[in-house]
């Protein structure tokens, strides 16, 4: 019986390791830096807790941005353009968007089955539903991001 | 699962079904969708309930599309209030192509390319407020 506490409990404190653990997307979205005149904003994030294991980079124009870390959220500020976020596993999947001066885009990094390991699908989301969504993940970018 | 039958059937599927979901879309490269002189203003088109599409598209329902310009094979409209995707080996952001009544194919502005729906589609939309 003891083991198998200590096991679930390794087990518990293992999936706990591999989830996003910065602040709450609700606690530090007032210190976003703002964005600048000439930009647009693109939040990528996670909300499917299964396959800890599976957090590859995530590329924006073949610039890594993240990781698809679960839970997790980051965002990257980028002049209007068109833009190809990918990423890959055992295979590589990739969404091809616009981006507009001030307009912010959502990007749900998805958990779909794959034959040995899981895929991470980049989708584009409403910006209604992205911005319900992500106010249940946890800052997991490189380093918060302030206001100057 | 656990028997060898069972798992190379497990394998022969996921293989085709990955393939078969994987397939890549046909594209036709094509010139940016133009405005006639003759269009005084730019028209928008609600779609009042949502419809599921080739491609795995999907309009929502209460969705508003700004008339962007035309291509020879129809009128261009981008959404406003939404965003609309086509799905093959990957993503794109699509708009709607439409021929009357009948969507006829996507524009993909980052690739400049429009992916054809054959036969077309109908499609139901109206003029927006």
């Amino acid at each position: 019986m003891k083991v198998l506490k200590v096991g679930i409990a390794i087990l518990v404190a293992a999936l706990a390791a591999g989830c996003a653990s910065g602040p709450a997307f609700n606690d530090m979205k007032d210190s976003f830096a703002p964005m600048m005149a000439d930009q647009g904003r693109i939040y990528f994030y996670r909300t499917a807790m299964g396959g800890v294991a599976v957090q590859p980079s995530i590329y924006l124009n073949g610039q890594v941005v993240g990781k698809a870390v679960p839970g997790g959220f980051f965002y990257a500020d980028r002049p209007s353009g068109n833009y190809e976020v990918s990423a890959t596993t055992e295979a590589e999947n990739k969404l091809t968007f616009t981006l507009e001066r001030a307009q912010t885009r959502y990007v749900r990094l998805d958990m779909n089955i794959g034959l040995f390991v899981g895929h991470i699908v980049p989708r584009l989301i409403d910006e209604n539903d992205g911005a319900k969504e992500i106010q249940t993940t946890k800052f997991a970018g490189e380093t918060p991001p302030k206001k100057p | 699962m656990g028997s060898p039958i069972n798992l190379q059937r497990y394998i022969l599927m996921t293989i085709t079904v990955g393939l078969v979901a994987c397939a890549d879309i046909p594209l036709r490269k094509t010139a940016p969708p133009v405005i006639p002189p003759s269009v005084a203003s730019l028209r928008t088109i609600s779609v009042p309930r949502e419809q599921r599409l080739p491609s795995a598209a999907v309009v929502r329902s209460n969705t508003r599309w700004q008339y962007v310009g035309s291509l020879p094979e129809g009128d261009v409209y981008r959404p406003t209030n939404t965003v609309l995707t086509i799905e093959g080996s990957h993503i794109h952001e699509a708009y709607l192509v439409l021929k009357g009544k009948a969507l006829v194919g996507y524009y993909l502005p980052v690739e400049g390319a429009l992916s054809v729906v054959e036969p077309p589609v109908p499609i139901e939309t109206a003029p927006a407020d």
